[in-house]
């Protein structure tokens, strides 16, 4: 029962959220943040009793209360190491950004804590359900509360944006459904079960590239990967700063989370297993990875957006992971070292931690001086000082320099991939070329801090720190990078396969 | 106990940050607490010497340390488990480190006084001082690289301290971008490494060293790429200069004693791991001619950058940029030992010479920076013209620097003597002529701009400046530090003896029996010829500055030396080269081709929607026309209708009226049925007549 209350908790409190911060927007955040407390208390323990090696699952009647001739298809839920590390990145950041918000969204507080509550409940379903069609339906969910975020409090053009931004994933959306329902067709409801998928494969295996081509492109937009990331930098750039950092720091990483867990380790793990030769597809997806982390982060040191340069080094990173997990996967299934695919999963909270906390820091310019070009800021360090040191420890984090998180799990992978290398020496070349993009990612975000926080221009910026809900935010999500960055086993020890 | 030393020595700096900044309000009590942190460092250091000392060196000489509590990173890696070790390379390099930095943090105290980020400033020294020594102490490459990038962001957050300064940021920014190129290089070299070995253990490495022959040359190379960036070498030494807008205290510690030492520490480290320690393991490589190509680049970059950088150290006019040209120069010394250690019967000779050359230049570096720091303190300029006759105001921060100077020259009882002394010797050892030539040019020079930096600042005619600003002696606690770092620069080189362990366990640690034949005849050549070198130098810059026989602006008349002064005051151009050229170019180049697909892309996204668009506009017009067309049916058929009962109507008329017309006829034609025999009579006549009338008129034929 653990899960299923920990996943409607957000929804039920939702009407209670609706009325409290209609009273005073304090109660709203002050809920907002018990439903996530709660959440994560509840995950906490039941990932606590099964411990670091265990798997728990809860399944529910779900399509066949209603129509008892369907069988198979229940709700599942599970939860393990991957899924509890994810959890807990998504709640960290969710508080956050939400004490942010509380500051930062001026008009319709209360409307747009309803839809955040929602969007907790759609973004914690990904994580943990265990049937392919209850995992589309939070996928699917999680978009409209984001749409309407989108719409209503972006910025320039935010309704075009919001539309583009759904459409693209809903093409997205398209794509896994196709896969989803071979593996149906193929296998009846039953094979639709994450886990039960091996016990079918003998059923897909005809057709398993299809569905691994078909989710993984789906799973692919939402990651947005090169070339298919266009909807990426309007739709974070555009949007309400809280909500880019969900969006770069959750939503796209739940992209890659559904690479790693549907794409590779059930279809890719059970076609290995079966007898399949797989190293090219990883390959291939590797190197597609490093392809995305130089584009990246060659179109960051080309933009000038305060928001829109952040959004490109999410791609960039996204890039990172794939190639990480990409490389890692291919060790997984041949017992080479495990470090690429723990790096993989830590770079997923490195990179929504640091990289939420620089859309908080972008958002925080932006509100305070209503300047959108880098190079018309300036010297913003001393006139918002709390906002200068959250943009030290994200931008620096995302620039890889240690003792701050993104830097453990970037020499993780690349050094995870050097490991691989031993047994397949092509695999030095990612390796390799994934260290050369580390320069780049310094130089876009050393570039990024040297204009906005350091740099004095003729005309200085007249500006003021941001309030003190913003404040708080950022601080406290600054606060959780120092401790993981210092302490990175604390995280890695919980990941298991 | 040996692991609780190792631990706390790195531990004790990130407490101490957490305090620090949990005392901000109190900036005093966090002052305190910081400089405190610096010694006990460097009490726990010379712990761990005497340990070393006493224990370590009389067993195997290197020990390696598992950290007391569990943070291993995954079960499945044995390369990356967390671990130190502990032999002399490491425990000279921990003491130096802690020692500069102790006296640093003290000099702070007066220098950084009234400084409104304090806070800001201690905390990235401390954390410099935990990065520097886990780099150090590391017993992987993982710890290794982790330090090394520490130190490499605290490196760019105190250039950057006065950030206001546009110059301080743009270095710092910089400083942090050229040495991230280099660390590529390291990195790629780690990476090759953990491919080959399988691990990224020190000891490990270095007992399989063997089967790593193959990949070595190239691993030792790569890895060479991150010290050069690192201690700022050619090519890749521009940010060294730019880095002196950082306070004064930084570049005392970071770029002058320590960070830059990085370098140094890695290939020497690299030695002990390929050369030295693996007779433990019995898995030597005897033959070194297969990593000469390592050897010699080092020696070529390491004497090229040493002579490279004091011709720009001899025209500098900014005080700090002397220094740190200065620390390229003494760095190419330190390198190109390093590099020579391949060419000598006795590696392990260069090997102790680079160190004991590191060691002294850590301290009589610090001691010039620091008393460059006093001076800058009192006069608030670091222009050297701006100074002058400071003897008189300053006596003991004279007399401080001037035994740096001294040292830096190579003058004879100070320490700088020593241990250059020894790096020429054993170059003269090879027979690699054209190093040594390159080396004892090198030290003429340095000789030169040693003494006039000491004749500019201190005895050079008083300038405007200094009799407007009236300066004073520094506060005793910026002079102490001064007294400690003047001691040590006299004693350290004099007094062999603190060195003869370092010596000793030398000869202990890597099992080489020292030659006995010393080559008196050439040692006695060199100090002569070294000492002729260093009165050579203080007598040209007397006849130039101070006899005024030649004075630099006559030389600068001569053409050529104009165009050479211009050359090196710029710095040979390598900034603009960098700057102007290669990264704009290239940063253009990525950029616009990433931007070109970006824009392909959007130009497919919005392809695509055109297309849709067109679509929907097609559809439209169909609609339209099917629209059109059924509403053409429709009226079509109405048209029929109407039609239809129009000629239903007229069809109406047309057979009502024909029958009308016969009811007309017939009811007209009734009326003259009247039954009168007269009327009808009366017909007949009238037919009768128009009969024959009628007959008449056709013809006439009756």
């Amino acid at each position: 029962m653990h899960l299923l209350a920990g996943l409607l908790i957000p929804v039920v409190l939702t009407p209670i959220i609706y009325f409290a911060a209609k009273k005073r927007k304090e109660y709203g955040l002050a809920l907002l943040i018990l439903a996530g407390i709660l959440t994560l208390t509840l995950h906490t323990y039941k990932f606590a009793v099964i411990g670091r090696f265990g798997r728990s699952f809860e399944r529910y009647g779900w399509i066949s209360i209603v129509t008892p001739q369907v069988t198979g298809i229940s709700f599942t839920l599970f939860i393990d190491g991957i899924s509890y590390i994810m959890i807990l990145t998504t709640i960290v950041l969710f508080i956050c950004a939400t004490i942010y918000a509380t500051g930062y969204i001026e008009e319709k507080t209360e409307v747009h804590f309803v839809l955040l509550s929602l969007l907790l409940t759609g973004l914690t379903g990904v994580f943990i359900t265990a049937n392919l069609l209850a995992f589309y339906v939070f996928w699917e969910f999680m978009l409209i509360p984001s749409y309407f975020i989108i719409a209503r409090w972006g910025y320039r053009d935010p309704a075009k944006i919001a539309f583009m931004f759904f459409i693209y994933t809903h093409v997205g959306a398209l794509f896994i459904v196709l896969g989803m329902g071979l593996i149906a067709i193929l296998t009846g409801g039953a094979g639709l079960e994450i886990f039960q998928i091996p016990q079918y494969f003998s059923l897909i295996k005809p057709f398993w590239i299809y569905i691994f081509a078909f989710l993984t492109f789906g799973f692919m937009v939402k990651m947005a990967v090169f070339p298919i990331h266009t909807w990426l930098p309007p739709a974070h750039a555009e949007a309400p700063s809280n909500m880019s950092a969900l969006l770069s720091g959750i939503i796209i990483e739940a992209g890659a989370y559904a690479i790693l867990r549907i794409s590779y380790l059930t279809i890719l793990n059970t076609a290995h297993l079966n007898g399949i030769d797989v190293t090219s597809i990883t390959y291939i997806m590797a190197l597609l990875g490093v392809l995305t982390a130089f584009y990246g982060g060659f179109m960051a040191l080309k933009e000038v957006d305060v928001k829109r340069i952040i959004a490109y080094s999410s791609i960039s990173h996204m890039g990172y992971i794939l190639a990480g997990a990409s490389a890692g996967v291919f060790a997984l299934l041949n017992n080479y070292t495990l470090l690429a695919l723990y790096g993989a999963i830590f770079h997923l909270v490195a990179h929504a931690w640091s990289k939420g906390l620089f859309f908080l820091v972008g958002g925080s310019v932006l509100h305070q001086t209503h300047l959108r070009d880098i190079r018309e800021l300036s010297g913003l360090i001393s006139k918002m000082p709390y906002t200068g040191i959250s943009g030290v420890i994200s931008i620096f984090s995302i620039a890889g320099a240690p003792p701050l998180p993104c830097f453990v799990s970037e020499f993780l992978m690349i050094a995870g991939v050097a490991g691989i290398a031993q047994k397949v020496p092509s695999f030095i070349y990612v390796a390799i070329l994934l260290a050369i993009a580390t320069v780049i990612s310094a130089a876009y975000s050393l570039r990024y801090f040297w204009q906005v926080f350091w740099y004095k221009r003729r005309t200085p910026t007249e500006t003021k720190e941001a309030n003190k809900w913003m404040v708080a935010g950022m601080l406290g999500l600054a606060v959780f990078i120092i401790i993981v960055g210092l302490m990175p086993w604390l995280l890695i020890n919980l990941i298991s396969f | 106990m040996l692991s609780e030393i190792v631990f706390a020595l790195l531990v004790i700096p990130f407490f101490s940050i957490i305090l620090v900044i949990a005392l901000s309000k109190h900036k005093e009590i966090a002052e305190a607490l910081a400089i405190l942190t610096g010694f006990i460092e460097l009490a726990l250091a010379v712990l761990l010497l005497m340990f070393y000392n006493s224990v370590i060196m009389h067993e195997k000489g290197f020990e390696v340390v598992k950290p007391p509590f569990k943070m291993i990173l995954s079960p499945y890696v044995e390369g990356l488990t967390p671990c130190f070790l502990i032999d002399l390379l490491s425990v000279l390099m921990v003491f130096v480190v802690t020692l500069i930095s102790s006296m640093v943090l003290l000099f702070s105290k007066g220098y950084m006084h009234g400084d409104p980020r304090l806070i800001r400033y201690y905390s990235f020294m401390l954390l410099f001082i935990g990065g520097m020594l886990l780099l150090v102490l590391s017993g992987n490459f993982f710890l290794l690289y982790m330090g090394w990038e520490i130190v490499g962001l605290c490196s760019c957050q105190l250039i950057g301290h006065w950030f206001e300064k546009p110059e301080a940021s743009k270095a710092g920014i910089k400083a942090f971008i050229t040495t991230r190129l280099g660390d590529v290089f390291l990195l790629a070299g780690i990476l090759i490494l953990f491919k080959e070995a399988g691990t990224l253990d020190f000891i490990t490495i270095a007992s399989n060293i063997e089967h790593l022959k193959g990949v070595l040359p190239l691993i030792l190379l790569l890895s060479f790429g991150g010290a050069v960036g690192k201690s700022a070498q050619f090519p890749l030494h521009v940010w060294l200069p730019d880095a002196m807008e950082g306070p004064t205290t930084v570049s005392a510690l970071i770029h002058a004693a320590t960070m830059v030492k990085a370098g140094v520490y890695l290939v020497a480290r690299l030695e002990t791991l390929s050369i030295f320690y693996p007779h433990f393991f019995g898995s030597e490589i005897h033959d070194l001619t297969m990593i000469q190509d390592f050897f010699i680049t080092v020696t070529a970059i390491g004497a090229f950058t040493s002579f490279f950088a004091a011709t720009m150290a001899l025209v500098a006019l900014d005080i700090k940029r002397v220094l740190a040209y200065s620390t390229l120069s003494q760095l190419g010394y330190m390198f190109s030992i390093l590099g020579l250690a391949g060419f000598l019967r006795e590696a392990w000779e260069a090997w102790y010479a680079s160190q004991f050359h590191l060691i002294n230049h850590a301290i009589f570096k610090a001691l010039l920076f620091l008393s460059s720091g006093s001076v800058i303190h009192a006069l608030e300029t670091r222009d050297m013209r701006l100074m002058g006759n400071l003897r008189k105001y300053m006596p003991y921060t004279f007399i401080c620097m001037f035994i740096g100077a001294l040292s830096l020259a190579g003058l004879v009882p100070f320490n700088g003597f020593w241990s250059k002394d020894l790096i020429i010797e054993l170059s003269l050892k090879t027979n690699l002529t054209l190093v040594s030539t390159i080396l004892i040019v090198t030290a003429l020079l340095t000789a030169l701009y040693s003494f006039r930096m000491i004749y500019m600042v201190f005895l050079a005619p008083e300038s405007d400046h200094v009799k407007r600003h009236k300066p004073h002696e520094s506060p005793p606690v910026m002079l102490i530090p001064l007294f400690i770092l003047s001691a040590g620069a006299i004693l350290s080189g004099l007094v062999e003896e603190i060195f003869s362990p370092l010596k000793s366990s030398l000869i202990h640690t890597f099992h080489i029996h020292a030659h006995a034949h010393e080559e008196l005849m050439l040692k006695a050549v060199v100090s002569l010829g070294s000492t002729g070198l260093v009165i050579l130098g203080g007598l040209i810059i007397l006849t130039v500055y101070q006899r005024r026989i030649l004075p630099p602006e006559k030389i600068l008349e001569i053409g050529a030396f104009r165009g050479i002064y211009e050359v090196l005051q710029n710095g040979y151009y390598f900034d603009y080269l960098y700057e102007q050229v290669l990264t704009k170019y290239f940063v253009i180049f990525v950029t616009t081709i990433a931007s070109a697909i970006e824009k392909s892309l959007w130009a497919i996204n919005n392809g695509a929607v055109v297309l849709i668009r067109a679509l929907a506009s097609v559809s439209w017009f169909i609609e339209k026309g099917l629209e059109l067309f059924n509403e053409s049916i429709v009226l079509s058929v109405r048209g029929l209708s109407t039609l239809t009962s129009m000629i239903e109507g007229l069809l109406n008329t047309l057979y009502y009226g024909i029958a009308d017309l016969f009811l007309f006829i017939g009811s007209n034609i009734r009326k003259t049925h009247t039954g009168e025999i007269s009327r009808y009579l009366f017909f007949v006549f009238i037919g009768v007549i128009v009969l024959l009338i009628a007959s008449i008129m056709m013809g006439g034929g009756i």
